[in-house]
């Protein structure tokens, strides 16, 4: 019923008549101001969650804060928030890799922040909000637990932080994370690369949007009313131009001979910015910074993780690779597959196992890497 | 520039704070004509030599003319070039790829083959605007009804005029051109009232049109897997959708000139309340209807001449006022039921002459239904669509008696849910459009007054759908 709204001041601006009484136009800019200045306090004032409190990244976000805080004794045991996009969110069953770690004397509390085409920023969109909701004295348990960053390697973002963005929009997602700051953050680093109006011009109207509360109540509803709050979500279609055999042959060929690295561009603007940040802000609370490699049969894809796991971050680490041994046969079947880049919810366990067994494996390793431990980045 | 963007904001708050500055109407024409250009220059900067050439031929034309008084076939032979120039200049940008496709096509039907298909054409905003208005002033002023304009940049803020520029409403000359010869002064209940228009047009266009276009461009973009009852749905969603676009579009754009001083006429006047095809084509697209009936219907030979003639010169109208929209067999057959069903409208007053009276009700069912069947083949994006989409209708309309003779119910609750998406337009044209309601409940405070524009606007901002979508009528 919130189209009653509009409708309401559709009919007030017919029905409320000036008569012979003269209009001011200075009450109705000084109007207009208020009404501007009321705008910008209410977004000053309220937090982001609760402006757009079933906006997608808060509703994942709240969804893994209510997990978290359902947990028996969680501050006494690590915390793992893996963060990614679609691939993330279609490949890693959070619960499934707790309960895997859990069973393998890996004590954890497994987090999924990944959303389909989540830009590197609106990933760190959500690790802000996820501490906001958490409050300080929860801020301080986490550092105690410790917690660790799971971070998904995928080439097309690292070249280009906003890549969806630009490409496929997500027009009510990115007016939710696009505070001035963030605009800013991402004007920065994509800007600089690529630079074209257009796109320049979709930042400053969704920033823009965000500041004035512009739609909210986009459709009449709530900005992104009913969007799936979890961040696993499997799938179960094939896509209809996928042709497995073909990149899976691709693929073996590219794994009986893999070519060199060294001409692979390890874009260091792309993703260091948003690792800075996120240093800067979370490095006391996050205790290590962990990569991992996506399933994927593009060869392109797998050069670039490899070039990533040569040139890491300082203080940080990679699992994998991926395609090694068992792993391969496991992995490379059709069934397995969606597409190139996203797996089936067949392929889902499969490689949820791989990870655990990764995790399990360097598990000590990853306790001993505190990613603070280099202080001039 | 879309009149619902930041950028549009930003251009309209210097424009308005430039102008009002200006110490004179000396400085405000050349301000304004530069500040049309850049307007329409922010789409593509070369189309702006276009908008000067077509200023430049009626400019020199209304010279010609006027000085060509007492010759009247040189009269005539000049305003039939300007004329000729710039209807070429429209069928070149607008229609010239149409025809060659249609001639490639029929071509091809009949087993031969061209080396070409059609041009690469763009088809720059608004030209089907500023071009009937060029024609407007050049006919106006070879009628006698207009002196022709001396000053070159006051005819260029006449055909340039950004408000209506890329959308309409199309400005007769002797509606506007004497009001650049008056002086302007700042007047603040008309610049109150141009914001209580502008309003109301960003409430019709960036919350309700835009809003039920989501569901409508989803329908018609996955026509071939929807069924019956989503087209029916998609449909009705339309009939409201390109009312509040366009209807919003012209009370944002008269709104706009209210802001600068200037008076434009009303575009529409609540058509879906019309009981009539004739008073439908009074309400709707006024500026277009009143365009087509002086420099077109009329020419034709109007009513005055045998009934035949007087049904052919309406569906000729009709059909050009179709294609007008675009060049396609879709706004062609648009243009065909209009006029033919107008023809019928005619046919139908003069055979019962008031005898037969049946309740309004009745026709205002008639008259809405044939507008709603017409906007199908105007929304569709291909013939075949629409052939589809009538196609659907007819089993639908099998499936929905067979339903009711079932009475199964719950089919019939489902489609209930579609009229929900013209609940904005309901009480549009109930409450709105009704004089008797608006006398009887008005309100008289001009504090409320505005209040009540400051409200709506921050409202439209909340409501507003987060991807703007551009106006229909800019393809026109």
């Amino acid at each position: 019923m919130l189209v009653l709204i509009p409708i309401i001041a559709m009919l007030s601006l017919e029905f409320i008549v000036s008569g012979k009484r003269k209009p001011s136009a200075k009450t109705l800019l000084s109007m207009m101001g208020c009404g501007i200045l009321f705008l910008i306090a209410l977004r000053l004032v309220l937090p982001t969650a609760w402006i757009y409190p079933e906006g997608e990244a808060t509703m994942r976000v709240r969804a893994q804060v209510t997990h978290l805080l359902s947990v028996k004794d969680w501050q006494k045991k690590p915390v793992l928030i893996v963060e990614g996009s679609s691939t993330t969110s279609y490949g890693i069953n959070g619960r499934a890799l707790e309960q895997i770690l859990n069973d393998h004397g890996v004590p954890v509390t497994v987090l999924q922040f990944s959303m389909l085409g989540a830009s590197h920023f609106e990933r760190l969109f959500m690790l802000q909000l996820f501490f906001q909701e958490l409050g300080k004295q929860h801020q301080q348990e986490l550092r105690q637990a410790p917690t660790i960053l799971l971070s998904e390697v995928l080439e097309s973002y690292d070249q280009e932080p906003l890549f969806t963005f630009r490409h496929r929009g997500y027009t009510n997602r990115s007016i939710e994370f696009l505070s001035p700051w963030n605009a800013y953050l991402t004007w920065k680093t994509s800007c600089k690369k690529n630079t074209d109006d257009a796109f320049l011009r979709k930042i400053v109207k969704a920033s823009y949007l965000n500041v004035f509360l512009g739609g909210i109540f986009s459709s009449f509803q709530p900005l992104n009313y009913r969007k799936q709050a979890e961040s696993f979500c499997p799938k179960s279609e094939v896509s209809k131009t996928f042709n497995y055999t073909k990149k899976a042959t691709d693929l073996k060929n590219f794994l009986r001979h893999p070519p060199a690295t060294s001409a692979v561009e390890i874009p260091s603007e792309g993703w260091s910015l948003y690792y800075q940040e996120l240093y800067q802000e979370y490095s006391d609370t996050i205790h290590s910074l962990v990569f991992f490699p996506i399933p994927t049969l593009q060869p392109s894809e797998i050069i670039y993780q490899t070039a990533f796991s040569q040139h890491l971050p300082p203080s940080t680490m990679m699992l994998g690779p991926l395609f090694r041994d068992r792993m391969t046969d496991q992995l490379l079947q059709e069934k397995n597959w969606s597409d190139e880049l996203h797996l089936h919810k067949t392929g889902t366990s499969v490689f949820t196992q791989w990870l655990a067994d990764q995790i399990i494996e360097h598990w000590s390793q990853i306790l001993a890497t505190p990613w603070k431990k280099n202080t001039t980045r | 520039m879309i009149f619902t963007t930041i950028s549009f904001l930003f251009f309209l708050l210097v424009v308005l704070g430039v102008y009002w500055s200006l110490p004179s109407d000396r400085w405000r024409h050349p301000f304004l004509f530069a500040a049309n250009f850049f307007f329409y220059g922010w789409w593509n900067w070369k189309f702006t030599s276009l908008l000067f050439f077509v200023i430049l031929i009626s400019y020199v034309a209304g010279q010609w003319v006027q000085q060509a008084e007492k010759n009247l076939a040189l009269k005539k032979a000049v305003m039939m070039m300007a004329c000729v120039l710039l209807i070429g200049i429209l069928g070149y940008f607008k229609y010239a790829n149409f025809f060659l496709g249609s001639l490639h096509a029929a071509f091809q039907q009949m087993g031969g083959h061209l080396g070409w298909s059609t041009l690469n054409i763009i088809l720059p905003a608004g030209i089907s605007f500023y071009i009937f208005q060029a024609i407007s002033y050049v006919v106006t002023v070879y009628r006698g009804k207009l002196a022709a304009e001396t000053s070159f940049i006051k005819l260029g803020v006449y055909l340039g005029f950004f408000p209506h520029l890329v959308a309409g409403p199309i400005i007769h000359a002797p509606t506007f051109l004497p009001q650049l010869a008056e002086k302007r002064f700042f007047n603040a209940p008309f610049f109150v009232e141009g914001c209580r228009k502008f309003a109301l047009g960003f409430l019709y266009k960036a919350v309700f049109a835009d809003n039920i276009a989501v569901i409508v461009n989803n329908i018609f973009s996955t026509l071939h897997e929807q069924k019956v009852l989503s087209i029916f749905g998609g449909c009705l969603g339309f009939y409201g959708q390109i009312y509040f676009d366009f209807a919003g579009y012209s009370l944002m754009a008269i709104g706009v000139a209210n802001l600068l001083g200037y008076t434009l006429p009303d575009n529409f006047n609540f058509p879906y309340r019309a009981t009539s095809l004739v008073d439908f084509w009074h309400r709707w697209h006024i500026s277009l209807s009143t365009w087509l009936r002086d420099y077109l219907y009329i020419p034709l030979g109007g009513n005055r001449c045998s009934l035949p003639r007087n049904y052919v010169n309406i569906i000729v109208t009709m059909l050009l006022g179709g294609l007008w929209h675009g060049a396609s067999w879709n706004y062609l057959l648009w243009g065909g039921i209009h006029g033919t069903a107008l023809c019928l409208n005619h046919f139908w007053r003069r055979l019962t002459a008031e005898k037969i009276i049946l309740p309004t009700a009745v026709f205002w069912i008639l008259t809405q239904a044939v507008v709603f069947f017409c906007w199908i083949p105007f929304r569709a994006t291909t013939w075949s669509d629409t052939l589809f989409i009538f196609h659907q209708f007819s089993i639908g309309i099998i499936q929905f008696i067979s339903t009711i003779a079932k009475l199964h119910f719950p089919v019939i609750t489902t489609a209930l849910a579609w009229p929900l998406l013209l609940l904005p337009l309901f009480f549009d044209m109930a409450f709105n459009g009704s004089l008797v309601l608006r006398k009887r409940w008005e309100w008289d405070s001009p504090t409320a007054f505005c209040a009540a524009i400051v409200l709506a606007l921050l409202c439209g901002v909340l409501f507003m759908h987060c991807g703007t979508t551009k106006f229909i009528y800019f393809q026109f």
